[in-house]
């Protein structure tokens, strides 16, 4: 085989595997072609924004940001309070992000300083790190709103009198960005709608990424993510960088989290952030990136051949074997596993290139 | 340590923008119940009378006007404090305006405590608020079970 071919293959080895299974599972779902269109575009617009937010990190050889779930409960905690004060639209979403802003930089710069003591362990670190922050949020929302953090609606408030409920509907907020500015039109029998302000944010965002990368702090932090001592020697302040791309990212995934929900039209209060990180990272991965490198075309192949897996599997399992049970297993089983042998390559990866490097420093 | 003046200069001016957008999108944004109220109202020397069949239009939004007649009370949802609101007065059997009034109102009052009267609207009142009927009465929650410490409170490993 071909040289060329073959790193082809093994560089685009698992969205290849995504866009053959989707082959497969796309007829047997039966789904027509206009959901599946419908589908894919509600679920780019949703979940793009959180996606692109891993990408900076990465950048800065931070790896896979598991930390970003502290962004999300930011933007969490912005939505509680505008909810509480009836503040709802785009209006309600803006303030929702601007509460969210001081909170994601505070975490996010807690969580760089962290990251910052543990160099090289950064993955495992904000993994555990979102963990005990998911432990912090849980104490204030279930606890300290109403007695100490005035929340009053009983709406959102527990019939006790403290902590928020379990499910909270964003009246008036569900899908107030998408339908700002909502282009349709029939696509076989279906009626297509794009939600172009949301479309439009995302793409923004992915025009700040490419403008940032060609900025002094850009390259800086990928003059970090390529060799953290050069960069030293180079005069960068690397630590301090370190602590900005986490700070970033962190606010990035807060407006992420709130474009989320507004999607979505619901929040559950104790478990919205929770998924969010695993899912995200298993999209950017399923798009080809890896823990030290990733694109804006990596998030949107990653979002677009996941989430049409997550849509089409359920019927398909419910096709093969009569149970649409399956297809949420194997969504699970995906997630957790593609992150798994990602991690897995990398390993592989730095373990190749240091033998090779050994032998070329013995010769 | 150093301190650069513009830099600060900079920063404290973004803090005051983002503060200033803060402010401007809860007065935008803020949602407001009121009652309103179709019922005639006395001050004492004279009574305005019930609208007997009229259309509500607010903000000039005439898709989304409300019909409304005689005795007529509901809870309406005003997004942001100040509106503009026009009370057509229609005959009931071909619909056509007979009078149209219109004015602005500022729905930024406790709906607990008062209504917003129609009648008094369209006469081209100032007070436009009579008291509500049902003040003082707490408002109803449906109880909801506390959350447990099972599955749905810990993380998903």
């Amino acid at each position: 085989m071909n040289a060329r071919v073959k790193n082809f293959l093994a560089t685009h080895s698992v969205p290849l595997i995504f866009l053959t299974l989707s082959a497969i599972a796309v007829p047997i779902s039966g789904y027509s072609a206009g959901y599946l269109v419908q589908e894919l575009i509600t679920r780019v617009a949703r979940n793009s924004f959180l996606v692109l937010s891993l990408l900076i990190p990465i950048m800065a050889g931070m790896g896979l940001n598991f930390g970003m779930v502290l962004g999300a409960m930011a933007g969490q905690i912005g939505l509680i309070f505008v909810m509480d004060w009836s503040v709802v639209g785009i209006p309600g979403l803006v303030l929702a992000a601007i509460i969210a802003l001081p909170i994601a930089l505070l975490l996010g710069f807690i969580c760089g300083s962290v990251l910052n003591r543990a160099k090289g362990r950064e993955m495992v670190t904000s993994y555990i790190l979102g963990f005990f922050t998911n432990g912090v949020y849980q104490f204030v929302v279930l606890y300290m709103m109403g007695p100490v953090l005035a929340i009053t609606s009983p709406r959102l408030l527990l019939s006790r009198g403290y902590g928020v409920r379990n499910a909270v509907a964003l009246d008036g907020m569900r899908m107030e960005l998408d339908r700002a500015l909502e282009v349709s039109f029939q696509l076989a029998g279906t009626t297509i709608r794009i939600p172009v302000l949301t479309l439009l944010l995302i793409a923004a965002f992915s025009l700040f990424i490419v403008w940032f990368r060609r900025t002094k702090l850009g390259q800086d932090m990928r003059a970090i993510g390529q060799d953290m001592a050069c960069a030293n020697s180079a005069g960068i302040p690397v630590e301090r960088t370190r602590i900005v791309a986490m700070m970033v990212s962190t606010v990035l995934a807060a407006f992420g989290q709130i474009i989320f929900l507004q999607n979505m039209g619901t929040m559950n209060t104790y478990n919205s952030h929770d998924q969010i990180g695993m899912f995200s990272i298993a999209a950017l991965l399923i798009g080809g990136a890896s823990v030290s490198k990733a694109t804006i075309s990596n998030v949107f192949v990653g979002v677009m051949l996941f989430h049409l897996m997550f849509v089409v599997s359920p019927a398909a399992g419910k096709e093969l074997i009569g149970q649409a049970q399956i297809g949420e297993f194997f969504r699970v089983f995906v997630s957790y596993g593609i992150i798994a042998a990602a991690l897995m390559l990398h390993a592989w990866r730095r373990h190749r290139e240091r033998r090779q490097e050994r032998k070329e420093a013995a010769s | 340590m150093r301190i650069d003046p513009r830099r600060t200069a900079v920063r404290v001016a973004l803090i005051v923008i983002l503060a200033a957008l803060a402010v401007a999108m809860y007065h935008v944004g803020k949602e407001y119940s009121v009652l309103v109220d179709n019922g005639a109202v006395s001050d004492g020397s004279r009574e305005l009378p019930a609208i007997a069949y009229g259309r509500l239009v607010i903000d000039g939004d005439e898709k989304g006007a409300v019909d409304i007649w005689e005795d007529d009370r509901s809870i309406m949802r005003f997004r942001g404090a100040k509106h503009t609101i026009r009370i057509d007065v229609l005959d009931e059997d071909d619909d056509s305006v007979i009078s149209s009034t219109a004015g602005e109102i500022d729905v930024d009052f406790d709906a607990q405590q008062w209504m917003l009267s129609l009648p008094a609207v369209a006469a081209g009142e100032s007070d436009v608020l009579v008291l509500n009927p049902m003040r003082g009465a707490a408002p109803r929650q449906e109880p909801e079970p506390e959350p447990s410490e099972g599955d749905e409170m810990t993380p998903g490993f």
